[in-house]
């Protein structure tokens, strides 16, 4: 059967957020940190274009993986988009989402993005919930006016006797 | 408009060294994945395990009943490659030869230990 028979892959890929329950809001949370796996991780998995693990994989014709973005890009930009690893033309109605792939990599093991001081290690698609708890995750303080950072195990602290915009109690009246 | 000889051809029955990993094997028919398609659902399945299980029980992933329709399964190259760059041994009683999976049918054709049918009676 002919890859031209299958519909576009972008706006399926829109329909089917949700992969195994697992949402993958780490494509908007990981761009912005370092991956780091416990074990060495297969080239099958970093991205010919940005060379980074792929985000959101998406394999073309060839058989070689991309991030989401990275393949979107290069079909944009380019009347006849060619991978840069073998040189062959990506055709879009050939590319589609890789859910073995993403999988797989949501299996693997990695150290928390705050390893300088937290020394968790996770499988990949627990990542997000152990940031959620993390005492070495940075949170804002939540007081108004206030636009610092802390560790989250520091931000009690940081509120009750660190913050310039903390309520305390008028000493005369006892309000705050 | 595919022959009907080969619809039932199922995976690549042959012994891998390592063995085989799961993720390269069929889960219709537990053999390495020949012409592997992966489903929307991020299953692989050798094509024609897969469209003979739409046809015979319906359109669904075997693996996770999700929703499925042959028009929704991609080639996989990624996975065909890796499967062809994979070890076997000879089939052949006597050979000890190993070589990659893609190499094996021209090996076959030339290997010293595979029988032939005999001219004369058509046995092997
Ligand atoms: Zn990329
Ligand atoms: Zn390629
Ligand atoms: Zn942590
Ligand atoms: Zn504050
Ligand atoms: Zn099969
Ligand atoms: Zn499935
Ligand atoms: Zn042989």
């Amino acid at each position: 059967m002919s890859a031209e028979e299958n519909e576009c892959v972008w706006s399926r890929e829109q329909s089917r957020q949700c992969v195994n329950g697992v949402k993958w809001e780490l494509e908007s949370l990981l761009p912005a940190r370092t991956l780091h796996f416990v074990e060495r991780i297969g080239e099958q998995y970093m991205c010919p274009v940005c060379n980074s693990v792929v985000l959101n994989p998406h394999q073309a014709g060839c058989g070689h993986i991309f991030c989401y973005q990275c393949i979107r890009t290069l079909m944009d930009s380019q009347t006849s988009p060619k991978c840069p690893l073998d040189n062959m033309l990506i055709k879009s109605d050939e590319v589609f989402q890789d859910n073995c792939c993403r999988r797989e990599l949501l299996n693997l093991e990695v150290y928390c993005t705050n390893a300088s001081s937290c020394s968790h290690k996770i499988t990949l698609r627990h990542l997000q919930d152990h940031l959620k708890c993390c005492e070495y995750e940075s949170v804002e303080c939540s007081n108004q006016g206030c636009a610092e950072e802390t560790h989250r195990k520091d931000l009690l602290e940081h509120q009750q006797s660190v913050c310039s915009f903390r309520l305390e109690l008028c000493t005369h009246c006892r309000k705050a | 408009s595919t022959p009907s000889l080969q619809v039932d051809i199922q995976g690549y029955d042959v012994e891998f060294d390592p063995p085989l990993e799961s993720k390269y094997e069929c889960p219709i028919c537990l053999m390495a994945l020949r012409c592997a398609v992966q489903t929307p659902c991020g299953h692989r399945f050798c094509r024609n395990c897969i469209e003979k299980s739409i046809r015979d029980t319906g359109q669904k992933c075997p693996v996770d009943n999700e929703r499925l329709v042959e028009e929704q399964l991609f080639p996989d190259n990624f996975a065909k490659r890796e499967i062809l760059s994979l070890t076997v041994r000879c089939p052949n009683n006597g050979c000890r030869d190993k070589m990659e999976l893609r190499h094996l049918d021209n090996h076959v054709a030339e290997c010293k230990f595979s029988t032939v049918p005999c001219p004369q009676c058509q046995e092997s």
